[in-house]
């Protein structure tokens, strides 16, 4: 059991850096961004490109993937949350999943839709905890959370242009008064989103094989929830949520394990206990673990 | 027995107690001003009423009737009609089609009928289209009839949405400032639109209400709000010289000012009480809830129930 | 009042409609062109336009949810789902005949949809959408996934009996059905419960206030829709013949929002044209593809549906209805408007907004 606990860890680690790109977007813009996957799945084709067909290495590749988020989110904030900045949040809302949408459709058409790899000097076996083994790859995965947990926690508290963008979510006047740009505020946030979640996907890329869409169907829902228990509006949230929906996932298999018959009539069990505690943490504590509002 | 009964009605939000033990009573036929600074709870405590939040504590009473866990379409239902602070009108449509839509109440036929198209809801709607019409020739807004609410100004709107609550077929309306956003003339036509709502439909009259010249020429009594709390209460003479009231308002300046600061302007009406003369006697065996309430109405307007006999609001 | 808002203008008159022969020609030339269309060519034209009808269907379904009651449905393939495969389990388990399987399908996915409503009572806006798109995915997965009910990954199959199993007078079946569920949703939202969807779209307040018992009128909206759809879904089980879950995936349920909102919420010409192009863009494709011998083009579909969506959302937000709407009024007996006001756009005071 102790197994399945350490996937949840692990696993946990990729839910908790994707909710915190959607945290940021919701603390910035107020509104959910459904295309925050399909950052993270452009970055990982990028990865592909460069790292299997160029022959460039892992690491010498990664900022490439890296700026292809930041370049979408960049884009995404132009074309779409800004203009529909003032609109019903729905509406913001409708037009990321049609970001997300076009992404999809473009990696159709660019990219073979079979599932695909990359390769990474961390591939490779690493240390075994109580039973399994953690590939040197999901380490990183982890050291890198932990990097962004501590970067981000100093750079909302006690950087300047950090403070700006939770002004901006609580009252851009604030900021206007104050000198700041608040379309350069929101381009910003959009940046560090589409950063964060291609930093996701080229972390999670070697372990995975991953195909169009594969981010927005494998990682959005439950980065989501973790975004929702943790908290929309907090930052540690995502971080401790994301711990959270992985070890709810990671029960759910292994309950699938213990009892399979039973099972037979839920199937994909872990999926639907993730999305039960979305429904019942919506119920019953709208804004979360660490959030402020409902 | 009055027909509105509020009895120490507590809202709490979190920390803040926006209500605090609120009592007021509004008599059938008075039209009743709430006052109180910005922030005094005064919009909170019409939610309150109207059943839009639920309170922590206290009751609320509608002709005897504890209404306190009544949901708030139960409450319109029994006769309370409401305005809102930004327009309770439907956005989109036209100033008729929220004339109609506003008497979903008195639309008699059910669900099923109506989505089905069964000939009996084509009477149905034709008399709701009339009495709609009926409601703007009462309120002078025929020109308004067949234009979108989304092109309107504001004071216009403000007239429609109180056509809307009329539509609602209420015993008691609650006014959320009725006359902001209006002119000073404009202020005063609304004055006498209220007496004469009073007069002819008979409703009783409960509004939130800066304007003073307004609150002091229409309203029979008055209620002071402060930081949640009951300030005080009275005619509305006794209330404007009132020195907490003024201290409320003006955050402590001296009471000595109080001639000047609250007293109407350019105001020429009569004093509050002179106007007793000129009203008809009031029913027999009709029993006054306060002393003094103004006019004994005759109903004008021929409403589908002219008792308090709603079909249930579906 | 009078005095205070100057002498009010002389009402505005309702536009008389007429009926004049232009129009009457131009009308019976589209509808003469849909009524002989499925008859063209061999029997894949009426296919794609069993399609195209049952993806209008949908449309309306979408509509009365998000265009009408304002609320939102990013899970809605599930419904049209639960639809499919009820009306292919009642008919090829249960023995029943197509008339009453898919009436009832359509009540199945009114009950499933009802669910949600419930949901949506207490929780709304953003979250509400993200359950319902959470609720599709799910549904997708586990749903559709039980064997006894769905056949697993080999699907449900669902034969149609003899009397329309040619393609083009299935065609004719599902076009009377859209028709009749045109027709009612017009009565309905001339009746107080449209007017009360609208109501409560606007501001639930106000509504309240209004009368309206918002809890019968908002689970209402769901099993309105999951009625409309359920029905869809069962057309379309007997149009494939066969149900397979795989067809009803998450990125289902964003075209049939998107189709809906390309359409115009609000607008049930704009969502009917918006979900009849979006069912036959892949063959426009596909021909597109024919012609210039390249494969790629039908793999832009997706792609071409997320550009329409964007553009709708921030150029022209009332969709293809709002395009359109100088030509439905003329239609419709009116004048020709001189500028197209679209569908109200144009906000000069903000009233009591959710």
């Amino acid at each position: 059991m102790l197994t399945y606990v350490i996937i949840g860890l692990v696993s946990g680690a990729i839910y908790g850096l994707a909710a915190l790109g959607l945290v940021i977007i919701y603390k910035g813009s107020r509104i959910f961004n459904f295309a925050q996957g399909e950052f993270g799945t452009m970055a990982m084709y990028v990865m592909f490109v460069l790292v299997e067909l160029k022959g460039v290495p892992y690491f010498a590749a990664l900022p490439a993937g890296l700026i292809t988020g930041i370049v979408l989110g960049l884009l995404t904030e132009r074309f779409v949350a800004r203009p529909l900045a003032g609109a019903q949040k729905v509406i913001g809302l409708v037009g990321t999943a049609g970001v997300a949408l076009l992404l999809i459709g473009l990696t159709l058409v660019f990219a073979d839709p079979k599932p695909r790899s990359v390769n990474s000097p961390l591939v490779g076996v690493g240390p075994t905890i109580a039973g399994y083994t953690i590939s040197r790859q999901q380490i990183f995965a982890i050291v890198v959370l932990i990097a962004v947990a501590a970067s981000s926690a100093f750079f909302f508290k006690k950087t300047f242009l950090g403070m700006a963008i939770l002004a901006n979510s609580q009252d851009s006047s604030a900021v206007r008064i104050v000198g700041a740009s608040v379309n350069r505020i929101s381009a910003i946030t959009w940046g560090i989103a589409g950063f964060l979640g291609a930093l996701t996907g080229v972390v999670l890329a070697p372990d995975v094989a991953f195909y169009p869409g594969y981010m927005t169907t494998v990682v959005l829902i439950p980065a989501f929830t973790a975004g929702i228990v943790g908290g929309m509006t907090s930052l540690v949230g995502a971080f401790v949520a994301g711990q959270i929906i992985g070890l709810v996932e990671a029960m759910g298999y292994y309950l699938v394990k213990q009892f399979p018959d039973a099972l037979q009539t839920i199937p994909e069990a872990p999926a639907f206990l993730v999305f039960v505690v979305l429904v019942l943490t919506l119920l019953i504590r709208p804004k979360g673990l660490f959030g402020s509002e409902a | 027995m009055s027909l509105l009964e509020v009895r120490e009605v507590t809202k709490r939000f979190g920390g803040i107690t926006a209500n605090a033990d609120v009592t007021l009573d509004v008599g059938e036929w008075e039209i009743v001003g709430l006052i109180g600074p910005n922030g005094a709870g005064k919009t909170t405590l019409f939610n309150c009423i109207t059943g839009v939040y639920p309170i922590n504590s206290g009751r609320v009473g509608f002709r005897g009737r504890d209404i306190t866990t009544m949901k708030t379409h139960e409450r319109a239902g029994l006769g309370i009609g409401r305005s809102f602070q930004n327009l309770g009108l439907v956005r989109g449509t036209t100033v008729l089609q929220n004339l109609i839509t506003a008497q979903h109440m008195t639309t008699e036929y059910s669900v099923l009928e109506g989505v089905l198209g069964v000939p009996a809801t084509f009477t149905a709607e034709r008399e709701l289209v009339k009495r709609a019409d009926r409601i703007l020739e009462f309120t002078n807004l025929t020109g308004f009839r067949n234009d979108v609410i989304d092109d309107l100004s504001y004071g216009v709107l403000k007239n429609i949405e109180l056509a809307a609550v009329l539509a609602t077929d209420p015993q008691l309306i609650l006014l959320d400032e009725p006359s902001s956003g209006l002119s000073p003339t404009e202020s005063d036509e609304l004055g006498n639109v209220l007496l004469r709502l009073r007069e002819e439909i008979g409703v009783t009259i409960l509004m939130i209400e800066h304007h003073v010249p307004l609150v002091v020429r229409v309203c029979d009594y008055v209620y002071v709000l402060n930081f949640g709390n009951l300030l005080t209460e009275g005619p509305p003479h006794e209330i404007q010289k009132h020195p907490e009231v003024i201290a409320a308002y003006l955050g402590g300046a001296a009471a000595s000012d109080s001639d000047d600061e609250e007293s109407p302007d350019s105001d020429d009406e009569e004093s509050p009480d002179s106007d007793d003369e000129e009203l008809p006697a009031l029913p027999p065996g009709y029993v006054p809830f306060r002393a003094g309430p103004r006019a004994a109405p005759t109903p004008k307007l021929k409403k589908k129930t002219s008792t308090s006999k709603k079909k249930g609001a579906r | 009042m009078a005095q205070a808002v100057a002498a009010p203008p002389a009402s505005r008159p309702v536009v008389t409609r007429r009926l004049t022969p232009s129009r009457i020609i131009v009308l019976g030339i589209i509808a003469g062109g849909v009524l002989v269309y499925p008859k063209l060519g061999s029997g894949v034209a009426a296919d794609r336009f069993t399609l195209a009808v049952i993806y209008a269907i949908v449309g309306l379904s979408v509509n009365i949810l998000m265009g009408y009651a304002g609320q939102i449905s990013l899970g809605h393939q599930a419904f049209v789902g639960v639809g499919a495969f009820s009306a292919a389990y009642l008919t090829t388990k249960g023995g029943l005949p197509i008339v009453l399987s898919v009436p009832l399908a359509a009540l199945i996915g009114g009950l499933i949809a009802a669910l949600l409503g419930l949901v949506a009572l207490r929780i709304q806006g953003l979250y509400l959408a993200l359950i319902t798109l959470a609720y599709g995915a799910v549904a997708e997965r586990t749903i559709f996934g039980i064997r006894e009910l769905t056949g697993g990954g080999g699907g449900m199959p669902a034969l149609r009996p003899e009397f329309f199993t040619s393609d083009a007078s299935y065609s004719y079946v599902c076009l009377a059905v859209l028709a009749l569920l045109v027709f009612v949703d017009w009565r309905m939202l001339r009746s107080k419960f449209g007017r009360a969807l609208l109501a409560l779209k606007s501001n639930e307040n106000v509504a309240a206030s209004f009368g309206m018992n918002l809890v019968f009128y908002k689970v209402g909206a769901f099993v309105m829709a999951g009625i409309v759809a359920g029905l869809a879904g069962g057309l379309l089980a007997f149009r494939e013949q066969h149900v397979v879950s795989a067809d009803f995936t998450f990125t289902l349920a964003l075209t049939f929002v998107i189709m809906t909102v390309i359409g115009g919420l609000g607008n049930r010409t704009g969502v009917i044209l918006g979900s009849a192009f979006t069912a036959y863009l892949p063959f426009i494709l596909n021909k597109i593809s024919d012609w210039t011998g390249s494969s790629r083009v039908i793999v832009l579909r997706i792609a071409i549906t997320a550009i329409l969506l964007l553009l709708t959302l921030t150029k022209t937000p009332g969709g293809i209805g709002q395009q359109i709407h100088p030509l439905t009024e003329w239609l419709s007996g009116k004048p020709f408007p001189r500028h197209n006001k679209g569908h109200g756009r144009k906000r000069k005071v903000k009233t009591e907004a959710a």
